[in-house]
């Protein structure tokens, strides 16, 4: 028993995704990592504990902006796929690059930093994109659909 | 020690022991209703549960049955636990006063700026420097626009905006939003909470698209346009949202909330003034049945062997 509170407590402690993402991210994560495309609500089917539909939605669009997935449009929703293996983003933490950054001053930070928020921009306009394109493609349907009623001869069914 | 010190005291320690104790209820509710959709009534109930019946517990049962029941003099003295127990009530209630006086100040300050270079656009008011749109203030809340919002949305869709923020208004949030803040509970402390207020604010900020939209399909479209478009403003705006305003663009929601109006306007949802009445009415029935079976005595006994027993 000791052991296994050992294990559970002091390991946890030393995995460095325990520093840079939550309980619910490690956990999205590990679902990803375990291979495949996954849509939100197979995230939520895998998690093995009761979560909300949103609230794996909003975690995987976080770890999407994170960089840590990737994900593509199939049909109306989109499909999660791990965009770096665990080992991959265990070994960028564990260098400790932020650590080595900031102690060579404040102004060596600048370039990491602005790097950071670029790549954050970056996803972010990308997802307005496509909320953007969504918008657009609603309308033109909005707008087909209010034509062919006009164009309709009165009588005929819809 | 006199009766109102030792009134005081214990006050205190039952408002802690019964705040733990709901905080514990709470978060047991939450994990058992996590997969479940609940209304944001019913979330919000969750949230202050531990702050509205420690209160009630303290200001109905324990001070009346406290003052009737203990004599003027005694000669009773606090235990180092129970102390540490007051001191704990002590700090969820100062961390309570601090939050409700900067919440309020930041509200004045807010409304004092927002006089000098606010100008009214029909129902809501045009403000420099403000990035998107909110409803600020508690007690008199306004509808804020920004002037980049002004410009950036067509009519349609600043219409819809100012709709959204009229049912902010009409649904009291931020009022809700302010208890939320402010409220004195263990349960405020726990990362639990932030996720119950999540959820709560996604279900309100859906609760207000769905009025703002009242199931048309071109307002739906209206409405997603907008909050795209406001997300994309620069955020670094003059004037900073207070935590008790409601604002219109929620970055962690803003994906959820498109696809859902993009899918197709919700219903407007119903109003649960009958369900509140009955839950008011039996949270008020509660101290009266207590004290028709006689529990302030045995409150009070609690209280003796408590002060008696504990070091």
């Amino acid at each position: 028993m000791f052991k296994s509170f050992r294990s559970s407590w002091l390991g946890s402690a030393r995995d460095p995704l325990r520093a840079a993402l939550g309980r619910l991210e490690r956990a999205v994560m590990d679902t990803v990592w375990a291979g495949g495309d996954f849509a939100v609500k197979d995230v939520q089917a895998a998690l093995g504990r009761p979560v909300a539909y949103t609230t794996v939605m909003t975690t995987l669009d976080r770890l999407f902006k994170k960089g840590l997935v990737r994900r593509r449009r199939e049909g109306r929703a989109f499909v999660y796929t791990a965009a770096l293996e665990r080992h991959e983003i265990e070994a960028s933490m564990t260098a400790g690059l932020l650590d080595g950054v900031l102690a060579n001053g404040p102004g060596a930070a600048r370039p990491f930093l602005s790097n950071l928020v670029d790549v954050v921009g970056d996803s972010h306009d990308e997802l307005l994109d496509e909320l953007e394109r969504l918008v657009r493609d609603k309308r033109e349907t909005i707008r087909r659909e209010r034509e062919a009623k006009r164009d309709r001869p009165k009588g005929e069914p819809a | 020690m006199n009766l109102a010190l030792s009134s005081a005291l214990l006050g205190l320690i039952w408002f802690a022991i019964t705040n733990l104790t709901a905080t514990l209820l709470a978060c047991l509710l939450v994990r058992a209703t996590a997969s479940r959709q609940l209304s944001a009534g019913g979330l919000l109930a969750l949230r202050l549960m531990p702050a509205t019946l420690s209160t009630l517990f303290v200001a109905t049962l324990f001070l009346p049955a406290h003052i009737l029941f203990e004599p003027a003099e005694s000669e009773e003295s606090l235990g180092l636990t129970l102390g540490a127990v007051a001191a704990l009530a002590v700090l969820l209630l100062l961390r309570s006063l601090f939050r409700v006086a900067s919440v309020l100040r930041a509200d004045f300050e807010l409304f004092a700026l927002m006089r000098r270079v606010a100008r009214p656009h029909g129902t809501a008011f045009e403000v420099r420097g403000l990035a998107g749109v909110s409803l600020a203030g508690i007690v008199r809340p306004r509808i804020l626009i920004g002037s980049s919002a002004l410009a950036a949305l067509t009519p349609a869709e600043l219409e819809v905006a100012i709709s959204h923020e009229h049912a902010h208004r009409r649904s009291l949030d931020n009022v809700k939003r302010f208890a939320i803040c402010c409220a004195p509970d263990v349960l405020g402390l726990l990362p639990i909470a932030r996720r119950l207020e999540r959820r709560w604010e996604a279900e309100t900020e859906c609760q207000a698209d769905a009025w703002a939209v009242g199931g048309d399909t071109s307002r739906a479209v209206a409405l997603a346009s907008a909050l795209v478009k406001v997300a994309r403003l620069p955020r670094a705006a003059a004037i900073q949202p207070s935590p008790s305003w409601s604002n219109f663009h929620v970055p962690a929601l803003l994906e959820m909330r498109v696809r859902r109006l993009i899918d197709g306007p919700s219903h407007v949802p119903r109003r649960h003034t009958a369900w509140w009445g009955a839950i008011v009415l039996a949270v008020a029935a509660l101290p009266a049945a207590a004290w028709a079976f006689d529990l302030p005595y045995a409150i009070h006994v609690a209280t003796e062997t408590l002060v008696t027993h504990l070091p």
